[in-house]
């Protein structure tokens, strides 16, 4: 399935560690110029598989091509990719010339070249004026984009980011999230960038692949994940969510007819795949899909009875906390009328509504996926 | 805090007098010797009637003084540079190495540190009278090299501990092969460690005196051999210069040694102030 696009194609891979599973035959194709995010808590498998695409690392199994040829048991220096790591890494004994410098010094790039090369990576990375420094004299941030330059001067086919703003201070890290996205705008480098924060990977991704347990669990922008996620972990992990249980009572072709436990409720949802009558199912709305009123709302609505935990004005909206009579927690964020949220206090007795098209239903779930809350 | 120095009152003094008195007790007898080696007494009189540099010149006029200080520099030299050749290798088998019994062999590298010299001694005479190394130059180095090598192992490991290997990694990303990342990268990264390892070593040899009286003949001497038997023969005050001599390089050594692994650090905090543009 090579395709003259991609500027790389894992298929198949898999990394075990004695027993234990890193990473379980991963698919996956990137397409030239693409930036992509391997997002996933620690421990998914996302790390394991830049360090096989960057070459310190190998597959026990699959194979992993870049430009439609394969490069497992390439030496990562022959492999003519860059890498920034979550540390910085910068050579401690040479100032910020040198070590940007340093890619084209071993590939026997002649001096005045050299030169040239690093004034322009330089400016792109504005830091003419800190050339001379050693890395120890300059700040987190200026160290991580000395790192940058060193991993572009040399133009590399494939760009890969490990965690690289994860030090940094959130201001500083927005910032750079900002200079990191100009920067692939302007020069055309593929970049795989690994991150554990949902939030960054939205910023900065044409396409997000979503990792849990070693394996790849739903590819696609950030859009998609967000409105049409293909499972419970993807749901919890990409934005705020509230879960709900309940058992499919009826199904029909367009729909199906849910009891939530505690048996009183009833609530109608889209129908998704693999459920059955009687089986159990997992519901997901969204807090910004959810209304928090006094009186019982309509029934096309589905609506949860509810006491207000926590009601808190964050000025273009209101956030409520409820909890349901079956101990589950809703989140809600109102920005309907944030102005007056005069009657609906903590203690207040209410009703959680929201569309039956903003329900999403899960027949397969984890309990701690949806205890995966994103930070 | 319980011990700050300004709320100690008239406690102060006293802390001042004991500390005053501690380092009298350890720097009295160098400052003795060293006042002695310029007194013109030929019985070591004290306090010298005059002051000469008569001592320090014999010193190096004599040849069998000359000799012993030169066979100590030669012997030093070699020993340092072999130190380092085995020691650090040695390092970083004990650190990056994943072996069994790498903590075991971590520990054996230290041994010398521990085992008596008195034993060393003993070990080496035996075994070099039936080599026949004993008393030559190559039964020098190899004795001192025992005690110099765990000096080489440790500093260039606890170097290489604090070394991020993902430096080595980002410069093999970079292009460079595994030998480029380690002599361009790595070993002038863990630099200062090594530096302090060979000055060690060097030391270690240039005072080193009981192995060498376990060892010494007549025709290879090491400065603080030629001491020890001078001392017997005759009590000269050209020991005494000869002793300020060697408390000369050993502090200008420590000094250095200071001056290296401080440096980097003094001069990134010197920068850091200054304004970023």
């Amino acid at each position: 399935m090579s395709d003259a696009d991609n500027m790389l194609e894992l298929s198949g891979v898999t990394r075990r560690f004695g027993d234990f599973i890193a990473v379980d035959g991963i698919d996956l194709d990137i397409a030239r110029g693409e930036f992509l995010t391997l997002l996933g808590p620690s421990g998914s498998g996302k790390s394991t598989t830049l360090y096989m695409i960057a070459g310190f690392d190998h597959p026990s199994a699959g194979d992993v091509r870049i430009n439609g040829s394969s490069v497992v048991g390439v030496p990562p220096n022959r492999r003519n990719v860059g890498m920034v790591f979550q540390r910085y890494s910068l050579f401690p004994h040479m100032t910020v010339r040198d070590n940007i410098a340093f890619p084209l010094s071993v590939r026997g790039v002649p001096r005045t070249r050299i030169r040239e090369r690093v004034d322009e990576t330089l400016r792109l990375v504005r830091l003419e004026a800190f050339a001379g420094r050693k890395p120890a004299e300059l700040s987190g941030g200026q160290q991580q984009r000395v790192a940058l330059a060193r991993a572009l001067v040399y133009e590399p086919r494939l760009l890969l980011m490990d965690e690289p703003l994860s030090a940094l201070d959130r201001k500083l890290r927005e910032e750079l999230q900002n200079e990191i996205r100009a920067l692939h705008g302007r020069i055309d480098t593929t970049i795989i960038y690994v991150t554990h924060d949902q939030e960054e990977a939205l910023r900065l991704s044409d396409r997000i692949a979503v990792f849990n347990h070693g394996r790849i669990v739903q590819v696609g922008d950030g859009e998609t994940l967000y409105r049409q996620p293909r499972d419970s972990f993807v749901a919890s992990f990409i934005g705020m969510s509230s879960f709900l249980v309940g058992e499919v009572e009826t199904l029909d072709d367009a729909g199906m007819d849910v009891c939530l436990e505690g048996g009183e409720t009833r609530v109608r949802a889209p129908r998704c795949d693999g459920v059955e009558q009687g089986a159990p199912v997992l519901l997901m709305v969204r807090p910004e899909k959810a209304r928090v009123t006094e009186a019982r709302p309509d029934a096309a609505v589905n609506a949860v009875r509810g006491t207000i935990r926590e009601a808190t004005f964050l000025g273009d909206n209101v956030s409520y906390t409820v909890d349901t009579a079956d101990g589950r927690e809703l989140q809600v964020k109102d920005a309907q009328d944030p102005t007056a949220p005069t009657t609906l206090r903590r203690g207040a007795e209410c009703f959680v509504s929201w569309a039956v098209e903003d329900t999403h239903a899960f027949a397969d779930w984890q309990p701690d996926d949806i205890s995966q809350q994103a930070a | 805090m319980l011990l700050d120095f300004r709320s100690m009152g008239g406690f102060r003094y006293v802390l001042y007098t004991v500390t005053g008195a501690i380092m009298a007790f350890l720097i009295l007898p160098i400052l003795f010797i060293v006042a002695l080696s310029f007194g013109s007494s030929r019985w070591l009189q004290f306090p010298p009637p005059e002051w000469t540099l008569r001592w320090y010149r014999e010193l190096f006029e004599r040849s069998d003084w000359l000799d012993a200080i030169i066979t100590s520099l030669q012997v030093g030299v070699c020993v340092t540079a072999l130190s380092l050749l085995l020691g650090v290798p040695a390092a970083f088998a004990v650190v990056r190495g994943r072996f069994p019994g790498r903590d075991l062999l971590n520990a054996f590298f230290t041994t010398p540190l521990i085992v008596p010299l008195v034993i060393i001694g003993i070990a080496i005479y035996g075994l070099y009278l039936s080599w026949g190394l004993a008393g030559t130059f190559i039964g020098f180095v190899l004795g001192h090299l025992i005690l110099a090598i765990p000096f080489a192992v440790i500093t260039t490991s606890n170097a290489l501990r604090s070394f991020d290997e993902s430096i080595e990694k980002a410069a093999i990303v970079c292009g460079a092969t595994r030998a480029q990342a380690l002599w361009r990268v790595t070993l002038p990264g863990i630099r200062s460690g090594i530096v302090a390892g060979g000055l060690f070593s060097f030391l270690i040899s240039w005072d080193e005196v009981v192995l060498a009286i376990f060892m010494s003949s007549a025709s290879v001497q090491t400065l603080p051999v030629k001491m020890w038997s001078a001392l017997r023969l005759d009590l000269s005050p050209i020991i005494a210069a000869a002793a300020s001599l060697l408390v000369l390089l050993t502090v200008v050594l420590l000094a250095l040694v200071a001056i290296v692994q401080n440096y980097g650090q003094a001069r990134a905090a010197q920068r850091k102030e200054e304004p970023l543009h």
